[in-house]
C-alpha cells in the first residue's frame, strides 16, 4: 500500500508581517502546492493523499477559499484524497465541513467527520480517523482508535491532528494532546499525523509530515515544505520518504557587524543563499557597532538592496549600535554649528544609560544622511 | 576717514561756489535755520564720493540747480591714517572731471580715480540709474539722512559683508553657516511634511492616521458582524437542539390525544343541549298557538261592532254630498253667461286693432314716400356736380405745368440773362461811321457793318473790301468759362422747355395761370358734391352719391314692399292717411273699454265656482271613502268566516290550551338527564388545548424560521468570507499602525535633530554676534544702566533686555528710544570699522528729534565720547538746543573768500 502524507495546508494564513504582494504570492502558493502533490501521487503511484488537518487556517472560509482546495483536488479523479478536521478548522457547528458536505463533493474526496474507519482506495487498508470537534480538546483525540474495527487483514491507518508531546508553556500546546505510544496500542499499521509544521519522525510507525509549502521560519523537524511517500505493508515497517514540495524558502540568519567589510561579507553571504532570491523570505538578526558611514551602508546594501532583492527581509537590527568615528563627524563638517550639534548626538548616542540613545543615533544618522545628500547636491 | 572740507558750485541751490572748511577731528556742528540746506550739503557728499562724473542718472541731473540748468562742481578733502585726499569732479558737462589726489600728490583722472576712490572707501562703483545703498556700503549706514534717524541701519549686502569681515576678523568664520541653513531647511522641510504649524499630523502622516482610523472602525465593524456570525452558529445549534428536543418530548400527540376526548365530552353536551331546545321550541309554539286563537276570537267581535259603525256613516255623508252638487250646479251657470260676453266685446276690439294697425302703416308708407322724393332730388344734383368733376378733373391732367416747373423755368432763364448781361458788359463795342460808300466794303462776320456801337462777345472778324481783314478779340474776363455757362445754361432753358412742351416763358406762363383756374373750380365743384350727399346720421345715410343711390334704392324697395303687404296700389296723400289713423284709433279705444267692462265680474265668479267644486269635492269624497271603509270591513268579516268558521276557532282554542299543559310536563322530566359538562365549558377546553396545539406549532414554526434566517445568514457572511475579511481588515489597520508608528519615530527623530541643530545654531550666532553686542552695550548702558541686546543675522537690534530681565521687541520701544537706539548701533558700527583699520565717520542729519532733554543729554555724552574715536559731522537746525553738545561750530562761507 503506498499514499503520500501531508497536513497543515492552512489555507488562507494571513501572514501579518509581509507585504500585500508577498501575501498574495504566498496564498496563492499554498494553493499550487496541492497540485504538486497531486502530481507526486501519480508520479509515485500512490492511491491516495492522507491530509492530517488544518487544510483551512480558518474556521469559517469564504465561500472561494473554502472552494478552492477542493477544486486542485477535483483534478486529480485517481488520487483518493482523505481529510480530516485540524484544530484550525475543527468540525465544530457550522465547519468548513459541514458545509461542504451539504454540497455534492468530487467522488475522489473523502471527508472525515466521524470516528468511523474508512478505506482507503483499494480496501487493502482503512483509515481510522480522530475528528477534532473543538479547536482545543482535552481528551486524547486517538483514544478511540484502540477499539476501532477494521476488516481482518486489512492495514490500519491512522489518522489524527495534534501533538504528541507537551511543551509545557501555553494553553494551545496541552491541547488535542496525543499518546505517543498510540500506534502501538491501537495496534496501527501507520499513524498519520498533523500539526507540526516541520517534517518529524516520532517512532516506526509514526510520523508528522510537516506543512508541504513552509509558512515560518522556525518551524522545527525538517523545517518544511515536505509531503511523505509511505509505503505499507503488513509484514515490514513503514518505509517512509521525503518528497520537497516547498516553493518558497524561509531562513533565519544571525550577523555581527562591526566594520564596513563585515556588511559586505554579509551581502555576499546572504546573496548565495539561493540562486533565485525572490523566493527566500529572510529572518536577519543583526548586532554589533557601526560607524556613520557603514551604517549608511548598511542601509543601502542589505536593508535596501537585499529588501529588494528579497521575497521578504524582516530585519531586527535592535542590537546593531551607531558609534560616529572621528572621520564621520568630519565629514559633516570641521567646525560650526552642525558640527556641534552632530558632537552633542553622537554623545548621546553612546550614552548606555540615555533612554534616548536609539533616537539620538537615528538623528544622528539622519543628518549624516542629509548632509551627505546636500553636499552631492551641492556639487 | 575724517572730512576736512567740502566745496561745491552749481549744487542745486548753491550756484555761487560755498566751502564747508575747517573740520576738526571730533564732533562738527552746522547748526543752521530750515531750507539753509543742509540735506543739500550731505547730498554733495555723497555726490563727490560715490556717484560717478559721467553719470547722467537722475540723482546726477537732481544735482543742477532747478532753474540754472548749469554743471555742478563739488570737491571734498578728507584725512585717512595715510594722509590728506582730494576728490574733485564736474558732473553734467561736456567735458566732466574726475580728480582724486592722493596725499602723495599723485592725482588720479577719470575713470581711473573713480576706482582708486573706491578702492579707498571701500564701496562699489554706481550703476546706471546712478548709486544705490548695495554700492555704497557701509556709508548707507553711517551717514543718516533727514527722517531715517529712527530706522535702524538696514544694511546692504555689501555693508554686511564688511560686518562679516570685521566679524571674522574677531571671532573667526562662522563655518557651516550657508550649509547649516540648508540643513536647516531641510530638517524643517522634513518636518513639514509630516507635522503642521499647530504640532498635528499633517501630509502622509495624517493620511496614514486617518487611513489607521477607517482601517479600526472597519475592523470593529467586520469583527461585530463575525461576533454576530458565531452568535448565529450558536443560536442554530440551539434552534436545532430545540427542535430535536421537541419531537422527542411528544408534546403534540399528547395535545392532541386530550383534544379528541375534550371533543367527545362536547358532543354528548350538544346533544343533550339541542334536545333541551327543541323542547322548550315546542312549549314555545304551544303558547304562540293558543295566544293565536284567543287573538282570533277577539277580533271577530270587534269586526262587527265596527260595520254596524260604518253604516250609519255612509248614510249621513252621502246627503251632504247631494246639497253641495247643487250649489255647484247654480255657480257654473253665472259663469258661463259672463264668459259669453267677455269673448263678444273681445272680438269687435280685435277688429278695430286691426283695422288701426293698416292705418298707421300707411301713414308710415306716405311718410317714406315724401323722404324717398326728397332724397332723389338731392341725387339729381349731386350727379350734375359729379359730372362736373370729373370733366375739371381730366382737364386739369391735360395741363401739367405747375408753379413749381415755372419758377424753374423762371430761374433757369434768370441766370442766363445774367450770365448774357455779364458778357454783354464787358463785351468790346465797335462802331462804324462808314461812308455809305464804303458800307459795302465793310464786313462784320461776314455780314454789314451796321452804322452803331456793336458789342463783341465772341471774336469778330471785319472784313474791308481790298484792304484786308481786322480779327478782333474781346477782352472778357473768364470769356470761355462764361460763354461756357451761357451755353449750358442755354441748354438747360431749352431742355426745360421742352420737357414742359412750351415755346417760351409766356406760354409757361399762361398754362399756369389755366392750370390754377382749373384747380379752383375742381375744388368749387367737389365742395358742391359734398354739399349734396352730405352724412345722415338719422337715416344712416354715410357722406357721398353712393351711399346717397343706395338709400334711395333701400327705400324705394322697402315702400314696395309696405304697399304690397298692405295691398295698395296707390298710396293716399299723408294727411288724408293721418285722418283715417285718427278715426280708427277712436274706434279701438271704444272697443277695448267694452271688454273691460265685461271683464270686470269674472273672477268674483270663477272664485265662487271654484268654492262650490271644493265643497262638493269634500264630500263627495268623504261619502267614498266611508263606503270603502264599510265594504273593506265587509270584505275582511267574510274572508274570516270563509277560512275559520266560528265553530272551528272554538275547537282551536281548547286543542291549543291542552297541547301547552303536555309540553311542559316533557321538559321537567328532561332535567333530570343533564350531563355534567356543558357545550361552552367544553369549547373552551377544546380551545385552550387548541392554543396551546397552535402555538406548540407556532414555536415549531418560528424555530424552523429561525434556523432558515440564521442558516441563509451564516451561509452568506462565511460565503463572503467574513473572518478572512476581519484578518484582512486587521491586517491593514496593523499597517498604518506600523506606519503611523513609523512617522511617529520619524517626528522624534527629526524634532531631536531640529533641537540640536537650532541650539547649536543660536549658541554660534550668540558667539559670532557678540562684538556687535559688546561695542553697542556700553553706549546702551549709559541711556539704561544695566541693560542688554538682541541682534539678528541682519545686525539688527531685535530686542532690549530692561527690568525684570524681560526682553521687550525693538518695535515696541517708543520712536525716541528707537531712534536713539539706532543711533547707537551706528556708532558702534563706526567703532568696529574703525578698530578693524576700515575708513568710517558719522553723519547726522536732523536726527535725535524725538529725545526728551534728559536723554539729550546723555546722547550729547555719548557723541563726545564715540567722537573721541571717530569723527562726526552733525548737521541740525535745532542750534540752541546744540549747543550743550559742544563740539566744533561750522560755518559755510562763499568760496569766493577764500
Amino acid at each position: 500500500m503506498r499514499f503520500l502524507h501531508t497536513s497543515d495546508w492552512q489555507i488562507g494564513k494571513p501572514f501579518g508581517f509581509v507585504d500585500d504582494e508577498t501575501l498574495a504570492v504566498l496564498r496563492a502558493e499554498r494553493l499550487e502546492v496541492i497540485a504538486r502533490i497531486g502530481d507526486f501521487a501519480i508520479k509515485h503511484q500512490a492511491s491516495a493523499v492522507l491530509v492530517a488537518g488544518d487544510i483551512y487556517d480558518g474556521a469559517h472560509p469564504g465561500l472561494d477559499m473554502l472552494l478552492r482546495p477542493i477544486e486542485r483536488m477535483r483534478q486529480f479523479p485517481d488520487v483518493q484524497w482523505h481529510l480530516i478536521p485540524g484544530n484550525h478548522d475543527a468540525h465544530t457547528a457550522n465547519s468548513p465541513w459541514e458545509r461542504l458536505l451539504r454540497s455534492t463533493m468530487p467522488p475522489n474526496i473523502v471527508i472525515h467527520i466521524t470516528p468511523e474507519p474508512r478505506p482507503i482506495a483499494d480496501g487493502s487498508a482503512w483509515v481510522i480517523p480522530a475528528i477534532l470537534t473543538h479547536r482545543h480538546m482535552s481528551g486524547d483525540p486517538t483514544a478511540a482508535f484502540e477499539s476501532a474495527v477494521t476488516p481482518p487483514g486489512a492495514l490500519r491507518i491512522g489518522l489524527a491532528h495534534g501533538s504528541v508531546r507537551s511543551f509545557g508553556s501555553t494553553d494551545y500546546t496541552t491541547n488535542n494532546l496525543l499518546a505517543p505510544d498510540r500506534a502501538a496500542t491501537a495496534r496501527l499499521d501507520y499513524l498519520a499525523l498533523g500539526d507540526w509544521h516541520g517534517a518529524s519522525r516520532v517512532d516506526d510507525r509514526t510520523w508528522y509530515s510537516g506543512t508541504p509549502e513552509p509558512d515560518g521560519f522556525d518551524l522545527g523537524g525538517t523545517g518544511g515544505g515536505e509531503v511523505l511517500l509511505v509505503e505499507v505493508t503488513a509484514a515490514t515497517l513503514p518505509k517512509v520518504t521525503h518528497i520537497e514540495s516547498g516553493r518558497f524558502i524561509w531562513r533565519s540568519e544571525n550577523a555581527t557587524l562591526n566594520s564596513l567589510e563585515d556588511v559586505s561579507a554579509l551581502e555576499t553571504r546572504i546573496r548565495t543563499l539561493h540562486p533565485d532570491l525572490s523566493r527566500v523570505l529572510l529572518q536577519l538578526r543583526v548586532d554589533g557597532t557601526l560607524d556613520l558611514v557603514a551604517r549608511e551602508h548598511f542601509e543601502q546594501i542589505i536593508h535596501t538592496g537585499l529588501g529588494s532583492a528579497l521575497r521578504t527581509l524582516r530585519l531586527e537590527a535592535n542590537a546593531l549600535f551607531l558609534k560616529p568615528s572621528v572621520a564621520d563627524l568630519e565629514a559633516i563638517d570641521h567646525v560650526g554649528f552642525v558640527r556641534v550639534a552632530a558632537d552633542r548626538l553622537a554623545g548621546l548616542a553612546q550614552d548606555a544609560h540615555n533612554p534616548d540613545r536609539e533616537l539620538a543615533a537615528e538623528a544622528l544618522q539622519r543628518l549624516y544622511v542629509l548632509h551627505m545628500r546636500l553636499a552631492a547636491e551641492t556639487r | 576717514m575724517k572730512i576736512r572740507s567740502l566745496r561745491l558750485e552749481h549744487f542745486r541751490k548753491f550756484t555761487d561756489p560755498v566751502v564747508l572748511a575747517g573740520l576738526i577731528d571730533g564732533v562738527n556742528v552746522l547748526a543752521e535755520g530750515n531750507e539753509f540746506g543742509k540735506s543739500t550739503l550731505l547730498a554733495a557728499i555723497r555726490g563727490v564720493l560715490f556717484e560717478r562724473h559721467v553719470s547722467k542718472a537722475a540723482s546726477v541731473v537732481a544735482m543742477q540747480h532747478h532753474t540754472n540748468k548749469t554743471s555742478p562742481v563739488i570737491s571734498l578733502e578728507f584725512e585717512l591714517p595715510t594722509g590728506l585726499h582730494r576728490i574733485e569732479k564736474r558732473f553734467l558737462h561736456k567735458e566732466p572731471y574726475a580728480r582724486l589726489t592722493l596725499p602723495d600728490g599723485t592725482v588720479h583722472h577719470g575713470e581711473a580715480a573713480e576706482e582708486q576712490l573706491q578702492r579707498i572707501l571701500n564701496f562699489t562703483q554706481a550703476g546706471k540709474t546712478g548709486s544705490k545703498a548695495d554700492n555704497v556700503g557701509m556709508w548707507a549706514a553711517l551717514w543718516v539722512t533727514q527722517r531715517d534717524s529712527v530706522d535702524q541701519p538696514n544694511l546692504p549686502d555689501s555693508a554686511r559683508q564688511t560686518i562679516h569681515g570685521c566679524l571674522e576678523d574677531e571671532v573667526g568664520a562662522l563655518t557651516g553657516g550657508t550649509r547649516g541653513k540648508t540643513l536647516l531647511a531641510s530638517v524643517r522641510g522634513e518636518l513639514a511634511k509630516i507635522r503642521n504649524g499647530l504640532g498635528k499630523p499633517a501630509g502622509r502622516y495624517k493620511e496614514a492616521v486617518e487611513e489607521l482610523d477607517r482601517a479600526k472602525q472597519s475592523v470593529t465593524t467586520l469583527e461585530e458582524r463575525e461576533r454576530s456570525l458565531v452568535q448565529d452558529i450558536g443560536a442554530l445549534q440551539t434552534a436545532k437542539r430545540k427542535l430535536a428536543e421537541a419531537d422527542i418530548a411528544g408534546e403534540e400527540a399528547r395535545t392532541d390525544d386530550l383534544l379528541v376526548e375534550a371533543r367527545q365530552k362536547r358532543d354528548v353536551a350538544q346533544r343533550f343541549e339541542d334536545q333541551e331546545n327543541s323542547a322548550a321550541t315546542t312549549l314555545r309554539l304551544c303558547e304562540i298557538r293558543l295566544v293565536s286563537a284567543t287573538r282570533d276570537a277577539e277580533t271577530r267581535k270587534e269586526q262587527q261592532s265596527n260595520l254596524l259603525r260604518a253604516e250609519e256613516r255612509v248614510q249621513s255623508l252621502t246627503a251632504e254630498e247631494s246639497s253641495a252638487l247643487a250649489t255647484l250646479r247654480q255657480a257654473g251657470a253665472a259663469l258661463n253667461q259672463q264668459k259669453r260676453l267677455l269673448a263678444e266685446a273681445t272680438e269687435v276690439c280685435d277688429r278695430a286693432g286691426h283695422t288701426l294697425r293698416t292705418a298707421r302703416t300707411v301713414v308710415d308708407l306716405a311718410v317714406t314716400s315724401g323722404n324717398l322724393l326728397s332724397l332723389e332730388t338731392r341725387l339729381e344734383l349731386a350727379d350734375q356736380s359729379q359730372a362736373r368733376v370729373n370733366d375739371l378733373t381730366a382737364r386739369l391732367s391735360s395741363l401739367s405745368l405747375t408753379e413749381k416747373d415755372l419758377t424753374n423755368l423762371r430761374n433757369l432763364d434768370k441766370n442766363l440773362r445774367k450770365t448774357e448781361a455779364i458778357l454783354e458788359a464787358q463785351a468790346t463795342h465797335i462802331t462804324f461811321d462808314l461812308l455809305p460808300a464804303a458800307a459795302d466794303l465793310v464786313q462784320v462776320n461776314g455780314g454789314p457793318a451796321l452804322a452803331g456801337a456793336i458789342p463783341v462777345i465772341h471774336d469778330a472778324v471785319i472784313t474791308i473790301t481790298g484792304i484786308g481783314t481786322i480779327r478782333i478779340q474781346p477782352g472778357i474776363q473768364d470769356r470761355v468759362v462764361l460763354l461756357a455757362r451761357q451755353s449750358e445754361e442755354a441748354r438747360a432753358l431749352r431742355n426745360a422747355l421742352q420737357i414742359l412742351s412750351v415755346a417760351g416763358i409766356e406760354q409757361a406762363e399762361e398754362q399756369c395761370a389755366a392750370r390754377q383756374l382749373c384747380e379752383r373750380q375742381l375744388e368749387q365743384a367737389r365742395i358742391e358734391v359734398t354739399s349734396h350727399t352730405p352724412a345722415d346720421p338719422a337715416q344712416k345715410i354715410d357722406a357721398g352719391v353712393e351711399a346717397l343711390r343706395n338709400q334711395i334704392s333701400v327705400l324705394r324697395t322697402r315702400l314696395e314692399a309696405g304697399m304690397a303687404a298692405a295691398g295698395l296700389e296707390v298710396l293716399p296723400e299723408l294727411d288724408a292717411a293721418r285722418e283715417t289713423l285718427c278715426a280708427e284709433e277712436q274706434n279701438e279705444s271704444e272697443a277695448s273699454d267694452k271688454v273691460a267692462i265685461a271683464r270686470a265680474p269674472l273672477p268674483e265668479l270663477e272664485e265662487q265656482h271654484a268654492s262650490a267644486l271644493r265643497l262638493h269635492a269634500q264630500s263627495e269624497s268623504k261619502k267614498n271613502s266611508a263606503v270603502e271603509e264599510q265594504m273593506r270591513i265587509t270584505r275582511e268579516r267574510d274572508h274570516l268566516i270563509m277560512q275559520e268558521s266560528a265553530e272551528a276557532l272554538a275547537e282551536r282554542l281548547s286543542a291549543s290550551t291542552d297541547a301547552l299543559l303536555a309540553q311542559q310536563s316533557l321538559i321537567d322530566n328532561m332535567q333530570k338527564t343533564r350531563p355534567a359538562e356543558t357545550v361552552a365549558g367544553m369549547d373552551a377546553r377544546i380551545a385552550r388545548y387548541q392554543q396551546a396545539k397552535d402555538a406548540y406549532l407556532a414555536d415549531r414554526q418560528q424555530t424552523k424560521q429561525e434556523i432558515a434566517v440564521l442558516e441563509s445568514r451564516i451561509e452568506r457572511e462565511e460565503g463572503v468570507g467574513i473572518e478572512e475579511q476581519v484578518v484582512g481588515a486587521q491586517r491593514l489597520a496593523e499597517s498604518f499602525e506600523l506606519a503611523c508608528a513609523r512617522y511617529v519615530r520619524e517626528l522624534k527623530i527629526l524634532e531631536l535633530l531640529l533641537q540640536y541643530l537650532e541650539t547649536a545654531e543660536q549658541a554660534a550666532k550668540e558667539r559670532y554676534m557678540a562684538p556687535i553686542v559688546r561695542r553697542v552695550t556700553p553706549y546702551l548702558q549709559t541711556l539704561f544702566p544695566g541693560a542688554a541686546i538682541h541682534c539678528n543675522e541682519e545686525f539688527q537690534i531685535t530686542g532690549i533686555v530692561r527690568e525684570l530681565q524681560q526682553t521687550e521687541s525693538f518695535t515696541g520701544l517708543s520712536d525716541g528710544t528707537q531712534e536713539q537706539i539706532a543711533v547707537l548701533t551706528r556708532l558702534a558700527f563706526a567703532d568696529m570699522l574703525v578698530e578693524r583699520g576700515k575708513p568710517a565717520m558719522i553723519i547726522l542729519d536732523d536726527a535725535l528729534v524725538y529725545s526728551d532733554p534728559e536723554r539729550m543729554e546723555r546722547m550729547f555724552d555719548l557723541l563726545t565720547h564715540a567722537a573721541t574715536r571717530t569723527q562726526i559731522l552733525i548737521f541740525t537746525c535745532r542750534g540752541e538746543l546744540f549747543t550743550r553738545l559742544g563740539g566744533h561750530r561750522l560755518r559755510l562761507i562763499p568760496g569766493s573768500a577764500l
